[in-house]
C-alpha cells in the first residue's frame, strides 16, 4: 500500500492508496489492482483490452486509474483469467469466462464501499463486456472508450497480426488468407497468434457477442432507469490506448516506436472523463 | 513477505504479489512459487531463484505473456521465479518519458543498472533465495548485464539474456554515430515507408486482401527460400578467430559490448538465446564476435523462425525449453535435462 506525498505523474497522489493482490475465482488466481481514493464518492470498475493489446496500453491504463483515485474515484483494474498476471489456460477460456471475471471484480469492488455508486468502465473488449453487464442492470453508470462492436472485432487485430507474420514469412503452398483463418476457426481448429492459442470456442462466442448500448442518445445519455452512460471514441492522440495500435509492432516495430509515444500527456483527456463521472455522481477534487 | 512455505499451494504453482521500496519508489512484482510437493524451499536447486526484469518499455508480463509462461515453467521445475517492473513501468511508481527514445537511450546506456541491482538484492532477501539468476528479454537483458558489471555479488549465479540487442536503437531517420549524414533516411523515405505499411494493413482488411496476399506469397516463394513455419533450435556455428577480428559496425552499442566482454571473462554462467527471422537481412553477428573473443562460460541457443518477442512460430515454448534445460544443466546436477523439458511443456 502506498501513501507517498508526491506529484510525480507516475506516482499515486497523496490521496491515493494502491493495493495489488490476487482473488480466487474458480480455482484460478485473478490479479487485481485497487486504487483507493481518500473519501471516495464513486467507484469505477476498469475492464481492459483483449490480451494482445494489454502490454502496449498498460502504462496509460495504470495512469488513468491513478488519476481517478487522485480525484476521489476509487478504481479497480484487473487481468482476465489466462491473461497477463492472472492464472488460467488462455486456450480454455472464452468471452463468457471474462464476462464472469468482470462480474466477480464488480462484486469485489462493491464490497469495498457498498453504499457508493459504481461506474462500469471499459476499453476495447472490456467495453463490450461491461456493456453486457450494464444491460443486465448492473452498475450505476457506464463509461466506454472505443468499445469493440462485437467480440470478433476485439480478436480481429490479433488475427491480423498473424496474417502480417505470415506475409513476412512466406511458405510455399501454405499461404493463408483472412478467409482461410476464419474458416479454420469455424471448423473447430485453433490458431496460434501473437503468443496465444485462439480456440474455435473463443471465436464462436466472439462472433455472437455484440455491444449493447442503451437508448437515450447516440454517444451518451441515460438509460430507461436513468443511469448515465457515455461512449468516447479514441483518436490518434491516444495511440497507446487504441485497440490495434499494437499491430504496428508486428508490421514494423521500428515504425511503431517512432509513431507511438510511450506515455503521452493525457491528463486533459483523463480529467475530462473524470469530470463526467463526478458531474453524474458528485465528488470533490482531492488532489493536494 | 511472509515465509514462502505458508503461501505454497500443495499441488500447483502459486503467484504472489510483492512490493519493494527502491530509491524511494514502490516497485511491484509477482513471484511464482513452486508447489510445496515439487521442491520444498527450492532445495532441489539449493535456494536458486530467477529474477526477470521487464522487457523494454513493456510491463513485466512481456508481449504474449512470455515472461509469465517462463516463470510458471521455472516454478514447475521447483525454482522460485520473480518478475519486477522497474520505475515508471507496469504497476511500479516512477516517471516515464513521453517518448520512447528517451527511455530506450536510458536502457542502452545502463541507466537502470543501479536500481535493478538494488531490486534484485531486495527480492533475494524478500524471497529468501540463496542464489539468483537474472533474466531479461531485450532491454531487460541489457539492464541485467550493466547491473552485473556494477557489482559482482557472490550470490549472483548467472544471467539469461533473451535476444539482447547490441546495436543502438535510434529514431529511424537519425544518422548512426560516425556515419555520414547522407546515409540517414530522409523524412521523405520515412513517409514512403509509412505509406507502404499503411497500404499493407489496409489491404489485409479489404476483400482484395486475400487474392493479392496469395499472389504475392506465391511470387515470393518462387524467388525466396521458404521460411520455417515454427521456430526451431538450430546449431550455433563454432566461433573462429576471424569473427573476433571483425570490425564492429558504427551503430554498435560499444559500452554494452565491452560490458558483456567483461562479464564473459568472469566465467559466470550465461545463456544467450537469439531469435532469428530468416526472411530479414542478417545483422552483424554480435554473438559470434563476442564468443570468439571470450567464450567464458556461455551457452548460445539460436531460435530460427520466430520474432524478437518469441511470440510467433511457437517461439515461446522453444525459448522456455532452452531456458529450462540450461537451468537444469547448470544448477541441478541431480536431474537429467529431460525433466526440464517436461516442466516446460
Amino acid at each position: 500500500m502506498s501513501n507517498h506525498t508526491t506529484d510525480l505523474p507516475g506516482k499515486p497522489s497523496a490521496a491515493a492508496l494502491e493495493q495489488m493482490n490476487y482473488s480466487d475465482l474458480g480455482g484460478e488466481q485473478m490479479f487485481y489492482a485497487l486504487h483507493r481514493a481518500q473519501n471516495p464518492s464513486v467507484q469505477i470498475l476498469l475492464a481492459g483490452h483483449f490480451v494482445t493489446e494489454r502490454p502496449f496500453s498498460y502504462a496509460l491504463w495504470v495512469r488513468w486509474a491513478r488519476h481517478l483515485a487522485s480525484r476521489g474515484v476509487t478504481a479497480l483494474r484487473f487481468d482476465y483469467r489466462g491473461c497477463g498476471e492472472s492464472t488460467g489456460e488462455f486456450h480454455r477460456l472464452t468471452l463468457t469466462s471474462w464476462l464472469e471475471d468482470c462480474r466477480a471484480m464488480l462484486g469485489l469492488l462493491k464490497a469495498q464501499n457498498p453504499e457508493l455508486p459504481v461506474v462500469l468502465g471499459g476499453i476495447g473488449m472490456g467495453g463490450l463486456l461491461v456493456s453486457l453487464l450494464f444491460a443486465e442492470g448492473l452498475g450505476d453508470g457506464m463509461l466506454l472508450w472505443s468499445p469493440a462492436a462485437n467480440g470478433a472485432g476485439a480478436l480481429r487485430d490479433t488475427l491480423l497480426r498473424r496474417l502480417a507474420f505470415d506475409l513476412a514469412n512466406p511458405t510455399t503452398g501454405q499461404a493463408k488468407t483472412w478467409a482461410d483463418y476464419e474458416s479454420s476457426l469455424q471448423r473447430g481448429e485453433s490458431i496460434e497468434a501473437a503468443g496465444y492459442t485462439l480456440s474455435a470456442a473463443l471465436w464462436r462466442e466472439a462472433v455472437e457477442m455484440k455491444l449493447i448500448l442503451p437508448g437515450g442518445g447516440r454517444d451518451q445519455g441515460a438509460d430507461n432507469r436513468g443511469r448515465p452512460w457515455k461512449m468516447v471514441k479514441l483518436g490518434q492522440a491516444h495511440v497507446p490506448l487504441i485497440p490495434g495500435g499494437g499491430l504496428w509492432q508486428a508490421v514494423n516495430p521500428g515504425l511503431r516506436v517512432r509513431r507511438a509515444p510511450l506515455s503521452p500527456d493525457l491528463s486533459g483527456f483523463f480529467e475530462e472523463n473524470c469530470e463526467w463521472i463526478r458531474s453524474k455522481f458528485g465528488g470533490t477534487n482531492t488532489t493536494s | 513477505m511472509d515465509t514462502l512455505q505458508v503461501w505454497r499451494y500443495e499441488h500447483h504453482v502459486m503467484r504472489k504479489c510483492f512490493e519493494i521500496i527502491v530509491q524511494g519508489l514502490r516497485l511491484r512484482g509477482v513471484a511464482h512459487l513452486p508447489a510445496s510437493d515439487v521442491a520444498p524451499a527450492t532445495s532441489g536447486f539449493d535456494g536458486l531463484g530467477v529474477v526477470l526484469l521487464h522487457p523494454g518499455f513493456l510491463p513485466r508480463s512481456a508481449q504474449g505473456d512470455t515472461a509469465v509462461a517462463l516463470s510458471d515453467a521455472l516454478a514447475r521445475q521447483g525454482i522460485v521465479a520473480a518478475r519486477i517492473d522497474l520505475p515508471g513501468l507496469g504497476d511500479s511508481e516512477g516517471d516515464l518519458p513521453e517518448d520512447s527514445f528517451t527511455f530506450i537511450d536510458r536502457v542502452q546506456e545502463g541507466g537502470f543498472a543501479e536500481v535493478a541491482d538494488e531490486c534484485v538484492e531486495k527480492i533475494k532477501n524478500e524471497l529468501g533465495l540463496r542464489r539468483v539468476v537474472i533474466g531479461g528479454l531485450c532491454g531487460g537483458a541489457i539492464t541485467g548485464f550493466y547491473s552485473l558489471a556494477l557489482r559482482r555479488n557472490s550470490w549472483l549465479a548467472g544471467l539469461v539474456a533473451l535476444d539482447p540487442i547490441f546495436h543502438l536503437v535510434r529514431p529511424a531517420n537519425a544518422p548512426a554515430p560516425g556515419a555520414p549524414a547522407t546515409a540517414a533516411k530522409s523524412d521523405w523515405t520515412m513517409r514512403r515507408e509509412l505509406l507502404r505499411n499503411e497500404v499493407r494493413v489496409a489491404l489485409l482488411n479489404s476483400p482484395l486482401g486475400a487474392p493479392l496476399q496469395k499472389t504475392a506469397q506465391q511470387l515470393r516463394s518462387l524467388i525466396k527460400k521458404p521460411a520455417p513455419k515454427t521456430a526451431s533450435i538450430e546449431a550455433v556455428p563454432p566461433a573462429n578467430g576471424d569473427a573476433a577480428a571483425a570490425p564492429l559496425p558504427p551503430e554498435t552499442n560499444f559500452k554494452l559490448v565491452e560490458c558483456v566482454e567483461q562479464i564473459l571473462a568472469t566465467e559466470l554462467p550465461l545463456l544467450f538465446i537469439t531469435a532469428e527471422d530468416p526472411t530479414k537481412p542478417a545483422d552483424f553477428d554480435y554473438m559470434h564476435y563476442l564468443l570468439a573473443r571470450e567464450p567464458g562460460h556461455a551457452t548460445h541457443e539460436r531460435l530460427v523462425g520466430t520474432d524478437h518477442g518469441f511470440v510467433s512460430g511457437n517461439g515461446k515454448s522453444r525459448m522456455i525449453e532452452c531456458v529450462s534445460n540450461w537451468i537444469t544443466r547448470e544448477f541441478d546436477h541431480a536431474k537429467p535435462a529431460q525433466s526440464a523439458a517436461a516442466a516446460a511443456s
